[in-house]
């Protein structure tokens, strides 16, 4: 798939796998697609074996000392690096600064103001920008054209941003759906605001909504610029993951109930 | 099925039973109930299963038999085996001692009570207070309100029994208060919890503070307290007939103040969890201050 926000990446992809860059940092919102291009370096590179680590300690470790003991060529992807605790970066950075020959390293990561500036000296910086329109209908439609059609006219279409989003939406049953369309009229602002920030984050079997896709949604829904505000707060602190997803909510509500 | 005051009872007292089936989940007391049997008939003795101890026990013996204990864990086979025959014959066993045979299954109690319904009985969930007797029996030098706070905050008899014993090997250079016992047992002293929450509703500052000091615990839980505290009220305001331990209070707070409380603890939270405020003492200080006000004042006043 040729993606508009993932060409001038994969450009930039092409030339680093012809020189045999051993250590890449890729940036990018949530569901730009840093993995998936992780994976076309690979390819770019010929190489077969691809490993997916978290940023955990422990699976940073075992990872290292499996590589370090390999003869074939690896690509080590550290996925969404800023997700993970600091101390991760230092073992990599160990790696990194004495890579072996076989071995390549790409980390991922939301905020590149997050990595350490000793791990971004040592790797080549490539940026992903956020998806347009078109990339994620080109991607719906590579993943069931039958159900993008279906989707496609909903407004819950409109709030997706990301491959992700694509991914979550086109998995939503009829019941998820329903929720969807009932959503704006199921919010009663006379209801106590424990109960609301309930059910914004669980549907009626008990299962957790989307929760990003269902802020968006209710952010067409708002009219005024405080309540808008307060939509773009929430969801820059679900994305930093720095307070509990249930304060976070709850203080979405305070704000859209009690803010005139 | 006996109950376990008469198993109680029957081991403690002067003729024990000579055959007991103990089920439930309370270890600790069954291992107490053993250890009384061993000091009253003989030495304790592990036996594979019941089959076996049947087959010994109905053999003639050239020596003749001590008492002795017989503890048989977890036989599956004999429950698998049980039926009214089996029962009559271990019923009317000469049994030289007392066979205590443990199990932890329900299904294996209920075929037991139903062939067995005498010999049987179950020992789960005991009484903090009959804990408190059995561990002052245990350790009749600690004191009593220690024995007293390690019952009510343990999870059984066995963990009681084990933080008690700690206790009684360091007790003359320790003086354990309610909030340390809660910290042995990894718990968190609800009563302060509660009272700060109290203290917050009612704005009393002083109190707040006060208590703030003994607070042992991630200090970050005083501000969720709050910010659950607020939404409690947000609730009463909503529907005036709701449960909550802070219905009383609900008159010394406007909507206004409610709605920018939340917004300072929740603002003060986002501030420790991004590191741009390092003491979090500080911050609760700040808080509780605020309460003073007879208007909360709104977060941007303030910055």
């Amino acid at each position: 798939m040729n993606m508009v926000n993932q060409s001038e990446a994969l450009n930039t992809l092409t030339v680093l796998a012809k020189n045999y860059q051993h250590g890449i940092v890729i940036s990018g919102t949530s569901g730009s697609g840093k993995t998936y291009l992780a994976r076309e370096y690979a390819k770019l590179l010929n190489v077969e074996t691809f490993y997916l680590v978290s940023p955990s300690m422990s699976d940073v470790r075992s990872v290292i000392d499996m590589c370090t003991d390999a003869t074939n060529d690896i690509v080590l992807c550290v996925e969404n690096l800023d997700n993970g605790v600091l101390q991760v970066a230092y073992p990599l950075l160990k790696f990194i600064e004495d890579c072996p020959k076989n071995l390549y390293i790409v980390i991922t990561c939301f905020n590149i103001r997050q990595i350490p500036d000793t791990i971004l000296s040592r790797c080549a910086l490539v940026n992903i920008n956020n998806p347009i329109s078109a990339d994620l209908d080109q991607y719906a439609r590579s993943v069931n054209n039958a159900e993008f059609t279906r989707l496609k006219s909903l407004p819950i279409w409109q709030c997706a941003k990301s491959f992700s989003d694509v991914d979550t939406i086109m998995k939503l049953d009829s019941e998820a759906l329903a929720y969807f369309d009932n959503l704006q009229s199921s919010l009663d602002m006379k209801s106590p605001v424990s109960s609301i920030a309930w059910k914004l984050q669980y549907f009626e079997n008990k299962t957790p909504t989307p929760l990003v896709l269902v802020i968006r949604y209710l952010m067409h829904f708002v009219v005024s610029p405080s309540h808008t505000r307060s939509c773009i707060d929430c969801l820059n602190a679900l994305a930093t993951s720095r307070i509990s997803q249930n304060a976070i909510i709850t203080k979405l509500v305070f704000d859209l109930k009690y803010l005139e | 099925m006996l109950s376990i005051q008469d198993v109680g009872l029957s081991i403690m007292g002067d003729t024990p039973k000579k055959l007991y089936f103990l089920g439930g989940q309370e270890y600790g007391i069954k291992e107490k109930y053993i250890d009384i049997l061993v000091s009253k008939v003989g030495p304790r003795i592990e036996y594979s299963g019941l089959l076996d101890f049947i087959s010994f026990m109905s053999k003639k013996h050239i020596i003749p038999l001590t008492p002795q204990v017989y503890v048989i864990r977890y036989d599956k086979l004999f429950i698998s085996k049980l039926n009214k025959e089996l029962a009559d014959i271990l019923t009317n066993l000469k049994i030289e001692g007392v066979v205590v045979s443990i199990y932890d299954d329900d299904n294996s109690i209920n075929k037991l009570d139903k062939f067995l319904p005498d010999n049987t009985a179950v020992i789960n969930n005991v009484d903090y207070r009959h804990i408190a007797k059995y561990i002052k029996s245990d350790f009749p030098e600690l004191d009593d309100t220690l024995i007293y706070n390690i019952a009510k905050n343990s999870v059984d008899y066995y963990q009681a029994k084990n933080v008690a014993r700690c206790i009684n090997c360091v007790k003359d250079s320790i003086i354990l208060t309610e909030s340390d016992i809660c910290n042995l047992f990894g718990l968190t002293n609800p009563s302060t919890i509660e009272a700060i929450q109290i203290a917050i509703a009612d704005r009393n500052y002083v109190k707040y503070i006060e208590l703030l000091g003994s607070f042992e615990n991630d200090l970050t839980q005083v501000i969720y307290l709050i910010m659950n505290t607020m939404t409690e009220f947000d609730k009463l305001l909503t529907n005036k007939y709701a449960s909550s331990p802070v219905k009383n209070y609900v008159k010394k707070w406007t909507r206004l103040d409610i709605y920018y409380m939340f917004n300072h603890a929740y603002n003060a939270l986002d501030n420790i969890r991004s590191g741009s405020t390092a003491d979090i003492y500080d911050i609760l200080i700040y808080l509780g201050a605020l309460m003073k006000f007879q208007n909360i004042p709104d977060l941007e006043v303030l910055s």
